[in-house]
C-alpha cells in the first residue's frame, strides 16, 4: 500500500547568551565569529534536514542597512576536530573560539540581512540545512561597521529537526 | 523487496485578489514599480505534512509596455506561531488579511523564484514553476515587482498557486 512520507517537526534547540538549551552569547557581535557550544545530535539514527531560525538585533544597535551577518556550521563526529578547525573547540556547554580565516572552511548556510537602520528593529530570517555529523555548532559573524547589540539575549538561533515520516 | 518512492499530489491552495475565486488574498493588482505585497497566511497544520511544494507564479500581465529581461520576485514568509513570520514583516498577515512587507524585510524570507518579462507587449502573462521546500506551519507568499511598470490594475488574474507534492512509498 503507497505511504506518504511528511515531514515531522522534533523538539528545537536554542543557541542564545542564557536561558535557552546551548550558549552562544552574540552580544556585540560584529568580525570576530562567535561559535556556538556543540549540540550531540547522538550515534542512533537521527535527522538529517533542519529547519533554521535567526533572530538578531533589537536595543540600542544602528545597523546599517543590508549590513550582512553570515550563518555557518561547524560540525564533527567526534567531540574535537570540528571544521575550521577552530583555534578552541567549543564543549557542550562553552563557546569555542574562531577566526575569520577559520570560519570560511564551515558550511555556509545563509547571510542575514539588516533591513533597517532603526535601533529596535529585530532580524529573522529562516533555512533548511543538511547537517550529518553528530556534533553540531552554529558559527555567526558580522560584517557591518557596528556591533550588535550588547544583550546577548536579544539573539539566538533556534534548530529543528524535521526528519519525513512514513504515514 | 525493493520500494520506489514517487511524488504524490495534494490538493493545491491558490492566493489572489478578492474578485477572483481564490483560498488566500493577495492582491498584486495594479502593484507599482519596486512595490511590494504581502498574501495572507496558509495555515499547513500541526499534524506532519508535506515539505515540498509545486508553486506556480502568474503575472497577468502589466498596465504599460514592460521591459523585457526585468523580473517580478516570489518569496515565502514563514513561522511556526501566527506571528513572528520572517523579516520581521512590519504586519504580520493573518488568515484573512494580508500583511505589510518592505523590500529588505523580502530578502530575509526564503525565495522561490522570480517570472522575467519576455515581451513588451502589455497584455502578455508571465509564468513560471518552481519547487519550494517549505517546513513552517504558517506560509504566506510576498511579491516584489522590480520592473519599471505597474502590474495590471483593471480585471486581472493574477495568481499564486501552492500544490503540496510529498514522496510517496509504493
Amino acid at each position: 500500500m503507497a505511504s506518504k512520507n511528511y515531514q515531522a517537526s522534533e523538539t528545537s534547540t536554542v543557541w542564545t547568551s542564557a536561558g535557552g538549551d546551548k550558549l552562544m552569547d552574540m552580544g556585540g557581535m560584529i568580525g570576530t565569529p562567535i561559535m556556538g557550544a556543540y549540540l550531540d545530535l547522538g550515534a542512533s539514527p537521527r535527522a538529517d534536514w533542519y529547519e533554521v531560525v535567526v533572530k538578531i538585533g533589537g536595543g540600542t544597535w544602528d545597523p546599517d542597512i543590508q549590513d550582512t551577518l553570515e550563518v555557518r556550521f561547524s560540525q564533527s563526529n567526534s567531540t574535537t576536530g570540528f571544521d575550521g578547525p577552530p583555534t578552541t573547540d567549543p564543549t557542550s556547554s562553552v563557546e569555542g573560539t574562531m577566526t575569520i580565516d577559520q570560519v570560511r572552511n564551515c558550511k555556509l548556510c545563509r547571510t542575514l540581512l539588516t533591513t533597517s537602520t532603526t535601533a529596535a528593529d529585530v532580524w529573522q530570517c529562516r533555512f533548511r540545512v543538511r547537517l550529518t555529523s553528530r556534533y553540531v555548532s552554529p558559527v555567526m559573524r558580522g560584517s557591518g561597521a557596528t556591533p550588535a547589540n550588547n544583550t546577548g539575549t536579544l539573539h539566538s538561533i533556534t534548530l529543528t529537526p524535521i526528519p519525513r515520516e512514513t504515514q | 523487496m525493493a520500494t520506489k518512492i514517487y511524488q504524490a499530489e495534494e490538493t493545491a491552495r491558490t492566493w489572489s485578489d478578492a474578485s477572483t475565486s481564490s483560498d488566500e488574498l493577495m492582491d498584486i493588482g495594479g502593484l507599482a514599480a519596486n512595490g511590494v505585497v504581502c498574501g495572507s497566511y496558509h495555515d499547513l497544520g500541526a499534524a506532519p505534512r508535506a515539505d515540498i511544494y509545486e508553486v506556480s507564479f502568474l503575472v497577468d500581465g502589466f498596465d504599460t509596455a514592460p521591459v523585457v529581461g526585468q523580473m517580478v520576485e516570489l518569496w515565502f514568509a514563514e513561522s511556526n506561531a501566527t506571528t513572528g513570520f520572517d523579516g520581521q514583516l512590519t504586519t504580520d498577515p493573518t488568515d484573512t488579511a494580508e500583511g505589510v512587507a518592505t523590500e529588505p524585510q523580502a530578502y530575509n524570507c526564503t525565495f522561490a523564484g522570480a517570472v522575467r518579462v519576455h515581451s513588451t507587449t502589455a497584455a502578455d502573462e508571465l509564468l513560471r514553476r518552481f519547487t519550494v521546500r517549505l517546513t513552517s506551519r504558517y506560509i504566506a507568499p510576498i511579491v516584489i515587482n522590480l520592473t519599471d511598470d505597474a502590474l495590471l490594475s483593471t480585471s486581472d488574474a493574477h495568481m499564486v498557486t501552492v500544490k503540496a507534492i510529498p514522496q510517496e512509498s509504493q
